[in-house]
């Protein structure tokens, strides 16, 4: 909660429709992203991570989905959700840049890439003739593209998985946004390209204090890019803190659970645990603390009342296991 | 709970009454079914009283067909409506469950048109009965030679609708045989068979029927059988394409190993598998058969006078389009609705088997 | 790390003619089989084909000419042979109803049933594009689902009863409009000067094709409808709203763009119906093409003339799904030429 933050979201609830009636698919979550920082949403899919995101720059479908009255999401202190559709506009790819995870399906594939990444620089700005070219091509450059003139002139399906991302994010950054939303963006690409790409995000960060909101199900992303994470499940933020504090000395049992399901390079050969039970489905979630059918630790007031964010070692989680006082 | 044993109470009057209570589209058609049923046996209760005195052919048709259609209602009446998923999609498509009370309307006023109509379709009165527009006695009017429209019209209504249901048997039927072979057989036949597939569908139908009709004498199994024959492609498409995917699970794999012949795994996998596509493509086909027979008999290569079909219908009143608009208008009207009808009824088959095209 | 760049060039000249060359060669067993097939119903009709020549006004030495120009005095096989040659020397023999050769006849019928069709395959596809696309980003609206109902009604309705209706309207109530409804110039149509002639034509082109176009331009709205909900929904319209395009774009340049393709596809589907459809239309408003040609040689047994109009009728749409195709291939960057 520093001074400077750049994006602040605060009680944000989505509801969707579902077959029932509406369903939270996130429930009142609360973060900031600083200026120049970069914070992690890590959790598994369902938990509405991504609905978060989409929510920032207002693009859920509409129709099926709603973001609840109390909800804010702030940047440099202006309310988004209340900003007319015009200064929406600017904000998406001006002020904050938003990339997929699906290269295949996120570039349109009957217009050439050079075409969709000038699109979005003459959305914010009045380039024309060479100059927009010019841009075109450095903005390719930038993204580490050696070959940006044949690239611009590629169609879609011409270009590699990795590619088509570089081009994602070179349309992302047409517009000089402060803040980078990269949802799973790396997620379908194969390792040694997801390696580049992150390296390539946190350069960005580095170089020119670009924010970064790295949306992922994958710890080992969120170690590599972020300096802060939330952990979500099921709609909820259970636990936050520095990164390598949120890894490494985790608080929360599903934090824990997570991380002991995934292979440790250092200690190859451990048995891997994973946590017993399946993720809730949307609208289906148990009362009290959404983790307690699946916790080993719960008492009996995890299934009455949801645990308040409290101070752990070096993290802080929603946990009632560090409540310290009688309950 | 007083109001619910109140309303099932209705059941014992009328089997499957209460459903107009139950909300959904879906349950109003036994009810609308008995409400209509009985109507036109109470309002046409001289001329059934006549046909018992003297009987005659036409009229003993349909008072079989008015005993079978109250039997069919009171079946259904009586059946659990539980309803299955996919019946239950339909049965929320609103324009689908529309298009299906339309056609039971339909199908139950070509069957008793000789109870319904007020008079012979074929009866002339070349006197004072010409030309006239519609009135309280001849409700859609009458043509030329003096015959009543109404009449006609719902005569026509056997007519459109056999046309359309035996053209489309002998379609799937076709087209059930020549898919089956060229996906069993593969190879150079199944190219053949292909490549013939889309040499009819490149011939336009209707000139396709036209040539047809000049050099054969037009009579009615003659165009049910060019109907059927040139609308099989979709349905062989069809057979074919789950033929081809069928052929190589395991099941199947199975049941020959069992040594059971083609034609029965056709019978046992094949056909329960493709059966929905085919009924959906078998509504829409219908439509199109009317339309095309329409066509065919407004040229005068179709259904021969004196036999009232619509399309012949609208012929004789074109020459007169402004001093007698309703010779035209009401049996072009006729077949909109009824092809709106299969094609609403296809339409809500398809989406309720394929939920991504649903609304 | 240097990227290493795989890109597929565009297609070349030569690319290009070979696509175009292969797809003209699968045309050709196509317009075989239709010859074939008007052979086989010639020959499967009752009596031999000789004797549905027979035409009390026709001089015996020209009855002679024309079976020996259709070959009809040889064997079967040869006769089938002659047959195809024939067709594809376009000499399709003479016709007794119109005292000319059956290619001059149809040669002046021709353009008048392009002309037609063409006009109709606009509205159709125009219109109905239009229509469907406008639906689908007012979904679920009140405009919405009366422009469903309406082009269910269109999409069912006869397109020939269309055409007595519209003329009926025409001439009653529509009367002031002064829209011509039948024939496809007026009497002093040589007399009036270029511009005059034009101005007629398209009059007298108004009615029929709209009696001609509105159904399938109802089928097309209802498909493109579909087409462009589905294009709506798609990631790279997110992606194109994620830019900051204004919503028109989005739209108009990412939805309908990618929702007109398979509109290109629905155009083989449409050709065969609006050229069947075309056969009555111009009989109902007597339009001078080769749908009514082939009406009154039915009528006038005059068989060369409906077997040149049928066969030209199959032609047609043969070229024009090769056109669709083409054309697809021209508009999809993905599509491949092989």
């Amino acid at each position: 909660m520093t001074e400077s933050a750049l994006l602040e979201v605060r009680d944000l609830a989505v509801a969707f429709r579902t077959g029932s009636g509406e369903a939270r698919a996130v429930d009142g979550i609360s973060f900031d992203v600083g200026a120049g920082e970069s914070l992690g949403l890590l959790g598994e899919s369902g938990c509405g991570k991504s609905t978060t995101a989409l929510s920032i720059l207002q693009l859920l479908p509409r129709g099926a989905s709603r973001v609840e009255v109390g909800s804010s999401i702030r940047l440099e202190g202006e309310e988004l959700l209340t900003s007319s559709p015009a200064r929406m506009r600017e904000v998406r790819g001006g002020e904050i840049g938003i990339v997929f995870q699906e290269p295949m399906t996120s570039l349109n594939p009957v217009l050439r890439a050079g075409d969709q990444v000038a699109e979005a620089v003459r959305a914010h700005s009045p380039l024309d003739g060479a100059r927009l070219r010019q841009r075109v091509e450095s903005l390719l450059e930038q993204v580490g593209l050696t070959e940006p003139m044949e690239v611009a002139r590629a169609w879609p399906h011409q270009l590699s998985g990795g590619m088509r991302q570089r081009v994602m994010i070179a349309m992302a950054l047409a517009g000089e946004p402060r803040l980078l939303i990269a949802d799973e963006a790396t997620s379908a690409l194969d390792v040694t390209v997801q390696a580049a790409i992150l390296d390539l995000l946190d350069d960005l960060r580095r170089e020119r204090g670009l924010a970064l909101l790295v949306i992922t199900h994958d710890p080992a992303v969120a170690r590599r890019v972020t300096n802060r994470l939330v952990v979500m499940y099921a709609g909820r933020i259970v636990e936050e803190g520095e990164t390598d504090a949120v890894l490494d000395s985790p608080a929360h049992p599903y934090t824990i659970g997570l991380m002991q399901s995934i292979p440790d390079p250092e200690r190859p050969g451990t048995r891997l645990a994973s946590i017993p039970g399946t993720v809730p489905s949307l609208g289906d979630w148990p009362p009290g603390c959404r983790f307690h059918p699946r916790c080993a630790r719960s008492q009996a007031r995890c299934s009455e009342r949801y645990p308040p964010m409290l101070d752990g070692h070096s993290t802080r989680a929603a946990c009632w296991l560090l409540d310290e006082s009688p309950s | 709970m007083t109001e619910r044993s109140g309303i099932r109470r209705l059941d014992r009057v009328l089997p499957g009454l209460s459903r107009v209570y139950a909300g959904g589209a879906s349950g109003a058609i036994v009810p609308l079914a008995w409400v209509s049923l009985l109507a036109v046996a109470a309002w046409k209760r001289q001329r059934i009283a006549q046909i018992i005195a003297a009987p005659e052919a036409d009229g003993i048709v349909a008072l079989v067909t008015m005993v079978v259609l109250l039997g069919i209602t009171w079946f259904f009446g009586n059946r659990s409506s539980r309803v299955a998923p996919a019946e239950g999609r339909f049965g929320r498509h609103r324009g689908a469950v529309l298009g299906l009370g339309l056609l039971v309307l339909l199908a139950g006023a070509a069957l008793l048109a000789p109870l319904l109509a007020p008079f012979d379709p074929n009866a002339i009165d070349l006197g004072a009965g010409r030309l006239l527009p519609p009135s309280a006695a001849h409700w859609l009017g009458t043509d030329e030679l003096g015959r009543d429209l109404l009449s006609r019209t719902l005569y026509g209504a056997r007519i459109s609708l056999l046309i359309g249901v035996l053209a489309v048997a002998i379609a799937v039927t076709v087209g059930t045989a020549i898919g089956a072979i060229a996906g069993y057989a593969g190879g150079w036949l199944d190219t053949l068979l292909m490549r013939t597939v889309d040499l009819f569908l490149s011939l336009p139908r209707l000139v396709l029927l036209i040539t047809a009709m000049a050099l054969f004498r037009p009579s009615l199994p003659l165009i049910v059988l060019l109907l059927g024959l040139t609308g099989w492609m979709g349905v062989s498409r069809l057979v074919r394409g789950q033929v081809l995917s069928v052929r190589e699970r395991e099941y199947i794999q199975a049941a020959r190993a069992l040594g059971f012949g083609p034609s029965r795994i056709l019978g046992r996998h094949i056909l329960p598998n493709v059966a929905t596509p085919i009924i959906v493509a078998a509504t829409l086909g219908i439509g199109n058969a009317i339309l095309a027979e329409a066509a065919l008999s407004y040229l005068g290569l179709g259904v021969q006078p004196p036999i009232a079909s619509w399309g012949s219908i609208i012929q004789s009143g074109a020459d007169r389009l402004t001093d007698a608009w309703w010779i035209t208008t009401f049996p072009g009207l006729a077949i909109a609705f009824t092809v709106m009808s299969f094609n609403l009824v296809g339409d809500g088959l398809r989406d309720s088997l394929d939920p991504r095209r649903g609304e | 790390m240097g990227f290493r760049l795989q890109l597929v060039a565009r297609p070349g000249v030569t690319t290009l003619i070979r696509y175009v060359g292969s797809r003209l060669l699968q045309a050709i067993p196509l317009l075989i089989g239709v010859v074939t097939l008007i052979f086989v119903l010639l020959h499967l009709a009752p009596g031999d084909p000789t004797s549905l020549w027979f035409h009390p006004d026709i001089p015996p030495e020209v009855m002679e000419r024309m079976r020996e120009s259709m070959g009809l005095d040889l064997p079967l096989h040869q006769q089938y042979l002659h047959w195809l040659k024939s067709f594809f020397t376009g000499d399709f023999g003479y016709s007794y109803s119109h005292f000319r050769p059956v290619s001059a006849v149809i040669g002046d019928a021709l353009p008048a049933t392009l002309l037609l069709g063409g006009a109709a395959l606009l509205v159709a596809f125009g219109v109905g594009s239009a229509v469907g696309a406008w639906q689908a980003v007012r979904r679920g609206s009140p405009t919405d689902s009366f422009l469903t109902v309406v082009t269910l009604f269109l999409y069912s309705m006869p397109g020939f009863w269309l055409g007595l209706m519209l003329i009926l309207a025409a001439s009653t109530w529509l009367a002031w409009l002064g829209l011509p409804v039948s024939g496809m110039t007026s009497v002093d149509h040589a007399s009036l000067g270029p511009l005059g002639r034009m101005s007629d034509l398209a009059g007298h082109l108004v009615l029929p094709t709209v009696a001609l176009g509105l159904g399938s331009a109802a089928g097309v709205a209802r498909f493109m409808r579909g087409e462009m909900l589905e294009a709506i929904g798609q990631d790279y319209v997110r992606t194109a709203r994620a830019k900051g395009l204004p919503e028109g774009v989005v739209i108009r340049r990412h939805a309908l763009r990618n929702a007109l393709l398979p509109m290109v596809s629905l155009l083989g589907l449409y050709l065969p119906i609006l050229f069947g459809g075309a056969v009555v239309i111009e009989v109902v408003f007597s339009w001078p093409g080769m749908g009514r040609t082939m009406y009154d040689a039915v009528l006038a047994r005059d068989y060369p003339l409906v077997m040149a109009t049928s066969f030209l009728f199959g032609l047609l749409v043969i070229a024009g799904n090769l056109l669709a195709d083409l054309l697809y291939a021209f508009v999809d960057p993905r599509v491949r030429y092989d």
